[in-house]
């Protein structure tokens, strides 16, 4: 009797034995847990694939020649052979001067070497088209045992995807990054008026200079001139001034209190030009923001939005759109950019300021760089790319005439 | 096979039975253990290296408080037909704007000017313009602050600072707490010369703002 019971103990085991995933996982139509999937072989207790953007390399041991223990330092000790960037690197040295295209001076001196320290960016190729893969020095011996090269299996998930870099849309010099010469840029970089509208409609914008660019009253030239319509922009709030005008923000005092914008093509410039100056109406300037038209003057108009006010300089005075009082919404179009400067004329372009109210200084004349190069990016749906500052091919320095008087 | 062996066996089978699926599995449990931390460290990755992820420093408002006893008791101070106000009523009360009124007093505006006078509430404060014959005076007042202010010093008057600007001129100064900027708007400037008033003159036009309105 004894020996029945175990017999039949014995085969209800085994059958239990064969059918124990049924039995642990009732219901589950799917392939059993043993059942292998596609691809190659995995050793048991070997790691999974590696996740999405990591760097790939044999993430399995030798199982002849290693134990778990020494999987870490296998994973660097394959780091040097698989990777290519370690030593063909393309990327040009910070400093490097050659291949300095030299037809883009936008930034430099009109009657210096017309080549922009900002080129060299250009010739620069991406970095970030390299394989973004750490370079593991050679290991210790000691700790990374000799293996065969084992080609990784291939994995069967494919990693999503990652969204595509956007392509930079324009290009702009450091906030602060005056052109050598005009004055020292401001120390607070900040974004002071976030969300804001950019004050050009639907134009190509170029922040820069008008005093010591092609047609200003140091760079000379003319303000038509095809190098004044190029990136990367340039910050020109704190720029020498002759009048004793001032913002705490500024290392020094006589400065520009605000940014200058040309806007258009050189074409369009010309053909401004040849327009009555009561008949300007090429480019439309907007409201930054929801506010009111606290006062129009001579050249400019003024609008207060909360501890903000923006002003505008240089518009079509013949031609705005609104008057003092006026409530208007952000992007209503205030007028048309011109060259108005009371009884005399400027080059053509918008100056663009902010006073704001700040908690150490009261209201104060603050930087507006940053806020347009987040606007313009937001008005053209795409990023913009901060140029990096080369020293190697820096222009000369302006050298402003003693005793000349610097408006604007 | 006797018995006792077959009990033995028996017993190993059921043994195994109940340890089947450690021995089919042998390293799920670490590797689900381990799952759920890669995937949010490559996420953590990408997000670090995205290009449209630059992050800006950005200006933070803040609200000023305001000392309204103060200025109520200035107000009280100031008989009515002197408190500058022109053509135009300003609000008291809830209605009033949130920052005590200031407004200039003994200044001329030319009678073909006076409908231009205007005084504007704000959400945050106010501004009233007085239009002029060589510049348009423009006297702005908020509680809107960009910048954390230290708690104590909310109520801490300031001296009145003078700025040339590119269309004229302004003075600046804080009282009872709210931020107070008076803009002198050059009316016939040229951009050789955007000069319109002395800084005397625009200080002395400062000292003359009395208290119009108070909550």
């Amino acid at each position: 009797m004894l020996k029945k019971v175990s017999f039949v103990l014995a085969a209800f085991a085994l059958t239990g034995l064969a059918a124990c995933d049924f039995v642990r996982f009732p219901g589950d139509g799917g392939p059993t847990p043993s059942t292998p999937e596609p691809g190659p072989a995995v050793p048991p207790g070997a790691p999974g694939p590696p996740p999405p953007g990591t760097p790939v390399d044999n993430p399995y041991d030798d199982p002849d020649t290693t134990t778990p223990d020494t999987a870490d330092s296998l994973v660097d000790s394959d780091a040097p052979d698989a990777d290519p960037v370690s030593t063909d690197d393309p990327v040009t040295p910070p400093g490097t001067d050659v291949d300095v295209p030299t037809d883009t001076p936008v930034d430099v001196p009109p009657a210096t070497d017309p080549v922009d320290p900002s080129d060299s960016s250009d010739t620069t190729p991406d970095v970030t088209d390299t394989i973004d893969e750490p370079v593991t020095p050679p290991t210790d011996p000691v700790d990374s045992p000799v293996i065969a090269p084992v080609t990784p299996p291939v994995d069967p998930v494919t990693p999503p995807t990652p969204d595509p870099v956007p392509e930079p849309v324009f290009s702009y010099h450091a906030p602060g990054a005056l052109l050598p010469g005009t004055g020292q840029g401001s120390l607070d970089q900040i974004v002071h008026a976030p969300d804001i509208v950019f004050p050009i409609a639907n134009t190509p914008a170029y922040l820069q200079s008008q005093v010591f660019t092609f047609g200003g009253g140091v760079g000379g030239g003319d303000q038509c001139d095809a190098r004044n319509y190029a990136y990367p922009w340039r910050d020109n709030f704190c720029e020498t001034r002759s009048a004793n005008r001032g913002s705490p923000l500024c290392p020094a005092q006589k400065i520009h209190q605000g940014q200058d914008i040309r806007v258009g093509t050189p074409a369009q410039c010309n053909t401004m030009r040849r327009t009555a100056k009561a008949d300007r109406t090429l480019h439309e300037v907007v409201a930054v923001e929801d506010g009111v038209i606290s006062n129009v003057g001579s050249y400019s108009i003024s609008l207060r939005a909360g501890g903000r006010i923006y002003k505008y300089l240089h518009l079509n005075m013949a031609k705005l759109k609104v008057k003092t009082g006026d409530s208007v919404t952000a992007g209503q179009s205030l007028g048309y950019v011109s060259n108005d400067f009371g009884g005399s004329a400027t080059t053509f372009h918008l100056h663009f300021e902010i006073v704001q109210n700040t908690a150490d200084e009261g209201w104060i004349y603050v930087p507006p760089y940053l806020s347009l190069v987040e606007a313009y990016e937001r008005r053209e749906n795409g990023p913009g790319e901060e140029v990096e500052q080369n020293v190697a091919v820096a222009s000369v320095p302006f050298v402003i005439p003693e005793g000349m008087e610097i408006v604007e | 096979m006797n018995t006792p062996s077959t009990i033995a066996l028996a017993a190993v089978l059921a043994f195994a039975l109940t340890g089947c699926d450690r021995l089919k599995a042998p390293d799920t449990s670490s590797d689900i253990a381990a799952a759920p931390a890669a995937v949010p460290a490559d996420t953590a990755d990408v997000s670090a290296s995205d290009p449209e992820g630059v992050v800006r420093p950005q200006a933070v408002e803040s609200t000023a408080g305001i000392d309204w006893d103060a200025a109520r008791r200035d107000m009280a101070s100031v008989p009515s037909d002197e408190r500058g106000q022109g053509s135009f009523q300003v609000q008291s009360g809830s209605q009033a704007a949130p920052v005590p009124v200031l407004l200039p007093t003994g200044i001329v505006v030319p009678q073909s000017a006076e409908g231009g006078v205007k005084f504007q509430p704000m959400s945050d404060g106010y501004f009233a313009t007085y239009p002029g014959v060589d510049y348009d005076i423009v006297v702005n007042g908020t509680n809107e602050v960009i910048g954390a202010r230290d708690a104590g010093d909310t109520t801490v008057d300031t001296d009145l600072k003078f700025v040339s600007t590119a269309s004229g001129a302004q003075v600046i100064f804080s009282r009872y707490g709210a931020d107070y900027l008076i803009e002198f708007e050059c009316k016939n400037a040229t951009g050789a010369s955007p000069t319109c008033i002395t800084e005397d003159d625009a200080l002395a036009i400062a000292r003359k703002l009395v208290i119009a309105g108070t909550r």
